[in-house]
Order: C-alpha cells, then structure tokens, then sequence
C-alpha cells in the first residue's frame, strides 16, 4: 500500500514539475520540429524512404487503423501484425485506395500475419540483405506520407526476446468441478471478457481444463496479446467467451516502478514478448504504427516492426525471418 | 516518503522518476548559446551522423558498466585508467556501500561508493580491485549547444545477459549548468549510466524523467568536475527536493513584484519561529536577492536543516531583518 501510493506521490509531483519546466525553457529549447523524430529531422529521409513508403500499406480492423503492412508481392499480398487483427480487415494503399483483406495465415511464433487483397500491379518492398545491422545505423519507419512516421537508431544487436507466460487476469482456485475462478482482476483480459467469480473454466483454446494446473499449462503455450477461446460453466450454463490474455507483469507486477516509467510517453504493443529474433531500436511508435517496413539509409527493408515494446525500446523481425515466414504462409 | 519509495522498488531496477525543481535551476539564469548546429537535410548528412555515432558506440562501449548497490539497479562509466566511476546520487545512495560492477562482456567488479551531491544528483564510485580499466574521456557540458546530437548507454531494466548496453540517439533540447535534456530515451536501470557527445567525451550522466519521450534529464558532467576533490574524499551534501528530512522552512507564497509573499506561515516550524507573518514579503534569502516564490524555493533547497540564514522582509513599509534557522522537511503524514 505504502508503495503505490507513494508511486502517485511522485507521479503528481511529476507532472506539475514538467509543466513548470516546459514554461521556463521554452525560449532557450530546440524547437521540436528538430528533435531526433521532429518534422524537420524526418524530412531528410525523404528521399530515402520513397521507394519503401510506396509498398506500405494501413491496416484497418472495423475501419480504425490497427498496424501498418508491407507489400510483399505484386499482386496484393501483405504481411503485418498478426495479433492486432480483428474484426473486418481493410488496407488502404500508398495511393489512398482502400481495399478488403483476408487474412490467408499468420506465424503466432513471430506475431507475422499474411493478408490477401485484390489488387494487382502493386510494387513489393525491396528487402536488404542484412540479417543483424550494426548498432548506431539510422532506421525510418515508413508510413503513407512522404516524411516516415518515424526515425530512429538500432540500439541492440540481433537477439532473441523470451517469451513470458501470460494469464487470464484472474484468480482460480481447484474445484471439484474444474478451475473455478475466486477474483477477477479490473483492466484485464478476463475481466474485459466479462468473467465473473465462481465460473468454472472447462475448455481453452479447445482443450479440455480439468485442473488449474492443465490450464496454466495450456496458457503457457500463448503469447500475452493473444486471444483464445474459453469456454466456462455459469450455473448451468456453458458459455463460450474469447480473452485476450494479458501480460503476467502486468497483473502480478514485481516491479511496479519499471511498469509505470514503461508507459510514459505513449502505449505499447499488447504482444511484445516471445520473438526467435529482433531488432531492437530507439525509435518511438505508436503500437498501430508496427507491422509495416522498416529501412535504413540504403531505402532497403531491414526488418518488420512488430512490437512498441518499452520507452526506450521498438522491435523489428529481421529481414530473414519475415521472408522465411512469407514462403512458408503463401499457399 | 521518496526516499521509502526508492528502497521500496529498488528490488530490480532502480531510477528516479521525480523532476526536482532544484535541480531543474527553474529560477536560475539559463545561459542562452545563440549557435544551434545545422539540421540533417538529406541523406549525405544523415551518413556522417551514423558514422560518428557508430565511431563513438565502438569507442565508449566497453567503459559502460551496470551497477548493483544492494538490490538496486543502475549504470555507470569508467572514467579513468585506475577505475573512477560516474554514476547518478540517487544509484550510489550512500558513501561507503559495496558495489557490484558488471563489464559489457559480463566480468564483475568490486567496486565502493564515494561521494554524492543529492541536490544535483550525481555520484562517484570507485573499482576496488587491481587493474587498467576501459575508460572515456570526460568532456565540458558548460560548451554544449542545443541540437547537438548525443549518445546514451545504460542498462535500461538493469544489467541483462543475454544484452549488451544499449545506445539511444538523441539532441540536446535544452542544457544549463544544473540540468540536460534530451530526446535520448530513458527508463529505470539507465540512472548512472552516460550520455556522450559525438566525440565520444562523457557530457551528462543519466538521471530522471517525465511523462512525454522527450522528456529525460541528465546531470552536466561539469558537476563531476567542479567537486572531483569532494567526490574522491567521499562527501555526501545536498538532499533529494522535497524529501522529509530535507531543508524545511514551513511558508506559503506567490510570487510579488519584489519578491514571494507569504500566504501561510506553518505552526511549529521555522519560518514561525524566526517570525515570518503572512502577508510579509521575502526580498532577499542570504543575501541573495528573491525574484519570485520559486527562486525561494530554489534557495532554501541549497541549504541544509539546521542552518542559520538572514531573510530581509518587506512588511507593510517596514524593512525587517529576521533569522531564520533551517528545520527538516517533516513526513507527508505527520
């Protein structure tokens, strides 16, 4: 108790101290056009990012833009973010157009979905040829416009992010008839999904849960951000519920300190852990500004952003993952 | 109550989230430098920035260290052959505690806190086992422009293993003698850790942030140099603004034209018992003249409890002279 409220002792103290700085500085700061992603700095990528900007694509579920995509092919097909779509999935082009998708697969182990939309004539991303760029080299993070969304720098070599089990949200106590849920945690997937005390959990992503224990190791399977389908015991009831599974830390943090400084400046992807191999760089993304290409100096696609992943922090799948995942999905 | 705050989430990593307004030097005068370097306008400019930032990232790297104090998680620099290290007041804690470094290639040292500046938030610790160390130059944060480009490495989360230290590119957005900002991100397990310029030289070291990305502050590495005797001998001076047990005065004010007015006068604390009334106006702390409420502030917090000041007043068209000895910042709840 003491902890979090001490937490909100320093976060009020924060804020007002910011805006008292903001005022005293004003005159004798840079002007944030000429900050490291200012429209000034970004606007001398122009010329480097025309080529990639033309093959990336928005992502849009139920019209709101959700990810960003690349072409991949000529003839309309895109890889993305997979675990952001759901609903009705549309792509508007680099010309504006704004076309249907199917989704003809994804790779859960990299997060990487591959759309279909009817078009033809489109021009593919050129790929670079380097799997782990160097440390310090300049990325931009193409969008729809004639500037990047984004610039920034590789900060980590090529490396591998574990993959933490995520959880429901809730706690569940053995039954004589299953899982049975005692407390429902606010802001999670379980809660968002409507769960409620006493449900008995029978079946997760199709699998019979006998005891808590088959379901935790069922859950282990998963990916934090990823949805499953639940289906419970009400009463007499059978229900069947989908939950997008929440972050372990953010439920049970161990270090609430780190959480909260990991979300200052801007929201972060619900799925962020769990990749073969990234690309860490500096560079600050929206979570629905992942999924597209992602260039160095050359104009050439480096990697996939596929997760807004910490403050500090944006991952991209390298070049060779996403093309090793393209031949595999492409039917 | 920060500082309970500090040991209580100090399990894993370790950095201070509070913008200090001392430390800010809200009411100081702010040295204005009229050159900014130019922009990048095309691709042929965006290439000399790599190459000096990948020149700089394969110089510097191996003198960047993680730190562990207790449970606490930091970074730090090696700045000199015999094993010098610059890291943030708020890592070192405390003068005389035992240290665990961890090199880039995860080699670990002993090493032992010196000194501290609180106020300022930097510290010095030095490596206790014998050898020649990986170190950079420390360069003059009193020359750097607005909109120069910076490098920071830290360990961002703490020292990891399967990660080197990682590098962040960034500007100067605004730089005075008490404080750096830049658009170098940060987060808890970077404080200590050091942020260059594009010579490789150390100009700041990692302290805090605010809520916007662009928001991440750094103490001037001028500091190091200005108190490098006080640093070695293991001083520790300053406090954490705003922290119970830190200078306490026990007023009220807003700003006047010449000078804070006093709104409220605390019972039982010393502007009371020096004889402050409301309504009075503070003219001069010290000596030092008072331009707002807020340079107050600024003032009272150079000081430590205990001390005796001279406040000249303004009451009613009366001037008065009143001693005023400094009390200690009580807890929130008290």
């Amino acid at each position: 108790m003491q902890k979090i409220s001490s937490m909100l002792f320093a976060m009020v103290f924060l804020v007002s101290a910011v805006q008292v700085f903001a005022q005293d500085s004003r005159d004798t700061s840079l002007h944030s056009s000429k900050f490291k992603s200012g429209t000034i700095v970004r606007s001398a990528f122009r010329d480097v990012v025309k080529p990639a900007s033309v093959s990336t694509v928005s992502v849009l579920a139920d019209g709101k833009q959700v990810a960003l995509g690349a072409v991949v092919d000529a003839n309309g097909w895109i890889v993305t973010k997979a675990s952001e779509l759901k609903g009705s999935i549309e792509c508007r082009l680099s010309n504006g157009k704004r076309v249907n998708a199917i989704i003809k697969g994804s790779d859960p182990s990299i997060d990487l979905a591959l759309l279909k939309v009817n078009a033809k004539g489109l021009k593919a991303v050129a790929w670079a040829t380097e799997k782990n760029p160097s440390v310090g080299k300049w990325v931009a993070t193409c969008g729809s416009e004639k500037d990047p969304v984004a610039v920034g720098v590789i900060g980590v070599p090529r490396r591998r992010i574990p993959r933490v089990p995520p959880v429901i949200g809730v706690n569940i106590q053995e039954s004589e008839r299953g899982p049975q849920i005692a407390q429902v945690f606010p802001n999670t997937g379980g809660a968002k999904a409507g769960l409620r005390n006493s449900d008995i959990i029978t079946h997760a992503a199709g699998r019979r849960t006998e005891t808590r224990e088959s379901l935790i190791r069922l859950l282990g399977n998963h990916t934090a951000g990823d949805t499953i389908d639940l289906t419970i015991q009400r009463g007499n009831q059978s229900i069947k519920k989908q939950v997008t599974l929440s972050r372990r830390q953010q439920v049970f943090p161990d270090n609430p300190q780190a959480n909260v400084q990991n979300r200052l400046g801007g929201e972060l992807s619900n799925r962020r852990d769990g990749f073969v191999a990234v690309i860490q760089h500096d560079t600050v993304l929206r979570p629905n500004e992942c999924g597209g290409p992602l260039v160095d100096l050359s104009g050439k696609a480096i990697g996939i952003n596929i997760a807004r992943a910490g403050r500090i922090e944006s991952y991209a799948l390298p070049v060779d993952l996403v093309r090793a995942a393209i031949v595999k999905l492409k039917p | 109550m920060m500082q309970q705050q500090f040991t209580s989430s100090s399990r894993r990593s370790f950095f201070h989230i509070c913008l200090l307004a001392t430390a800010l030097g809200l009411s100081l005068p702010v040295s204005v430098r009229a050159e900014e370097p130019m922009s990048p306008e095309n691709k042929t400019d965006l290439l000399k920035i790599e190459k000096s930032v990948q020149q700089v990232v394969k110089k510097v790297m191996p003198a960047v260290v993680g730190v562990q104090v207790g449970a606490a998680r930091g970074s730090g620099v090696i700045i000199s052959e015999d094993g010098y290290v610059l890291t943030a007041g708020h890592v070192a804690r405390e003068p005389g505690l035992d240290v665990i470094l961890v090199m880039p290639n995860g080699k670990r040292l002993r090493a032992k806190t010196l000194g501290i500046n609180y106020s300022i938030d930097s510290g010095l610790m030095k490596i206790t086992e014998e050898g020649e160390w990986p170190h950079v130059d420390v360069g003059e944060s009193t020359s750097l422009k607005r909109g120069q480009w910076s490098v920071a490495i830290g360990h961002p989360g703490g020292f990891r293993r399967d990660r080197p230290p990682v590098v962040r590119l960034g500007r100067i957005i605004f730089s005075n003698k008490h404080v750096i900002r830049t658009d170098n991100t940060l987060v808890s397990g970077d404080s200590g850790g050091p942020l260059f310029d594009l010579k490789g030289n150390v100009v700041g070291i990692h302290s805090r942030i605010g809520g916007p990305t662009t928001a991440n502050l750094h103490v001037p590495a001028d500091h190091y140099t200005q108190n490098w005797d006080r640093l070695v001998s293991g001083d520790a001076w300053g406090h954490f603004m705003g922290q119970p047990g830190g200078p306490f005065v026990g007023v009220g004010g807003q700003d006047h034209p010449s000078g804070a007015i006093v709104t409220q006068v605390l019972p039982g604390h010393a502007a009371e018992k020096a004889g402050v009334q409301v309504g009075d106006v503070i003219t001069h702390f010290k000596g030092k003249r008072i331009r707002n409420y807020r340079s107050l502030i600024a003032l009272i917090h150079d000081e430590s409890p205990g001390d005796t000041v001279i406040l000249k007043i303004q009451r009613d068209d009366k001037k008065v002279e009143l001693k005023l000895k400094l009390g200690k910042r009580p807890q929130p709840n008290s």
